[in-house]
């Protein structure tokens, strides 16, 4: 048994709409991995990678040992998307028939008890359901299937708070196993402040940064200040004669005592880098 | 295994729809309207060679395309499992054209019309096998929205090769077959089977290699 549960190694994805280089990651088993990052990151390439729906162009992509896509690395991993893969026309009490064949552990029992857990009404068409609740039945599939591996791709987005805590309860839950690894991409970093054990940021198509949460949070901090903005920030913002940005914890003497130092918050971590990517870039 | 799964699958899926279902009927109407025996033979043919890109139709509508990525299944299953389930639908379309030939036959005082329903039976097949050849790779390639027009191509094709027949005047035909019976059958099967083979191998490498959203 290999010791991650997935990894990529020098991904390299060039389309005419986007450009994925050298991204590496890995997801250890018993470990919640936060992706996140601004829109057109790369993060849901990045996914899409790591289930074999597309083809990089160079490098690794592997879950469970196993090359990524194939049937058997598939069958161990639980995708859930924004919404619902399935036709909208069908009933929620069909799909463990339709969908519950292919998978060899497929638990319908587990299902219909996430279903009820979420109040997710089994006679209902999959159309017909909320966003939320098109979410939590996308979570039961997932779970149903008895995966290792749990890919989330903005599963929050839209969602209210409550409909936030179910989804990250259940995901603790199935963190219980040892054996167990999630990747988690969302917007919401607030959703990752209790689950995630690892952080990956993704700017302009590239990872601008990753470690464990903790390590993130203090390798950063923000400062703020008036006048003219120091040399030495990350993706610097100035707003009138206020300005902040981003800097080396380890840095925080080097400012003058006029300047505000604060702790980054995933947000400004994200904000931040993005901005230096964007200066970088032009 | 698989394909047998998926096969069930796709046929839940796209067979029990009124879309799917009513062009049957039109088998029917066909069979009884038309004097002409074996027509309802023909319109089956037809209805399923329109029908291919139905359950195409539906993976769009039903987002099924990235279903069938994440699903634990190679993409040789959702081909061949594919391909199986249009035959099921050709074989239950021809099932009811067969009945409804027979059961006019009887109406109207006659026989069946064995000589006409195993000519047209294979001639039936050989479009269909024509019509998956051409259907099947451009609709695992680029989808139903992008390749729906390719359902006019078997009629096209077909109405091309008479157009350069009459023209040149290549081969004369006095409406009797001048083959034997068995030899048409059996031609005729035989370029069925191998359009379906064709059309599947070809829909592999195509959608072996398409990206999935």
């Amino acid at each position: 048994m290999t010791d991650y549960m997935a990894r990529l190694d020098g991904l390299h994805i060039r389309r005419p709409s986007f450009d994925i280089a050298d991204v590496s990651l890995t997801i250890p088993r018993g470990t919640v991995v936060g992706l996140v990052g601004p829109n057109g990151a790369g993060k849901t390439t990045v996914i899409r990678a790591l289930l074999g729906l597309i083809t990089p162009d160079a490098g690794v992509a592997e879950v469970i040992g196993l090359p990524a896509g194939t049937p058997a690395a598939l069958a161990r991993t639980g995708i859930v998307l924004d919404q619902p893969i399935v036709d909208p026309e069908w009933r929620v009490a069909s799909l463990g028939r339709r969908i519950g064949p292919f998978y060899s552990d497929w638990d319908e029992g587990r299902f219909v008890e996430l279903l009820s857990r979420f109040n997710v009404q089994r006679d209902r068409k999959v159309g017909d359901l909320s966003r939320g609740q098109g979410v939590k039945l996308t979570l039961a599939m997932a779970l149903a299937q008895r995966p290792e591996l749990l890919i989330l791709d903005e599963p929050s987005s839209g969602l209210d708070p409550a409909s936030r805590r179910e989804i990250s309860d259940v995901i603790r839950e199935f963190m219980v196993d040892p054996g167990h690894a999630t990747l988690f991409s969302t917007h919401i970093t607030t959703d990752l402040d209790d689950l995630a054990d690892d952080l990956v940021v993704m700017v302009g198509g590239r990872i601008a940064h990753q470690g464990a949460l903790p390590d993130v949070r203090d390798e950063f901090a923000v400062a703020r200040g008036s006048g003219t903005a120091p040399h030495g920030l990350i993706g610097a913002h100035t707003s009138g004669e206020q300005w902040s940005g981003l800097i080396r914890a380890a840095d925080t003497a080097v400012f003058e005592s006029d300047v505000v130092i604060d702790t980054a918050s995933v947000d400004d971590i994200i904000i931040h880098l993005s901005a230096e990517h964007e200066r970088s870039a032009a | 295994m698989n394909t047998f799964a998926f096969l069930r699958f796709d046929l839940m899926s796209w067979l029990p729809r009124k879309q799917t279902l009513l062009p049957l009927a039109l088998i029917v109407v066909v069979g009884i309207a038309l004097p002409v025996p074996g027509m309802a033979i023909v319109a089956s043919a037809v209805v399923t060679s329109m029908m291919i890109s139905a359950p195409f139709l539906a993976d769009e509508r039903g987002r099924l395309d990235t279903l069938y990525g994440v699903l634990p299944l190679s993409r040789r299953s959702i081909v061949v499992g594919r391909a199986i389930a249009i035959l099921t639908y050709y074989l239950l379309a021809s099932a009811i054209a067969v009945v409804t030939t027979w059961a006019v036959a009887i109406a109207r005082g006659g026989t069946i019309p064995f000589e006409i329903a195993g000519i047209s039976l294979a001639v039936g097949f050989a479009f269909i096998g024509l019509a998956m050849s051409l259907q099947l790779p451009v609709l695992f390639r680029i989808g139903y929205s992008r390749g729906r027009l390719i359902a006019y191509a078997p009629a096209l094709v077909i109405a091309g090769v008479l157009w350069v027949n009459q023209t040149l005047g290549l081969i004369e035909f006095d409406g009797e077959f001048a083959a034997p019976l068995p030899l048409v059958v059996v031609a005729g099967f035989g370029i069925g089977a191998l359009g379906f083979a064709v059309g599947a191998i070809i829909a592999l490498r195509m959608y072996r290699t398409r990206e999935l959203r």
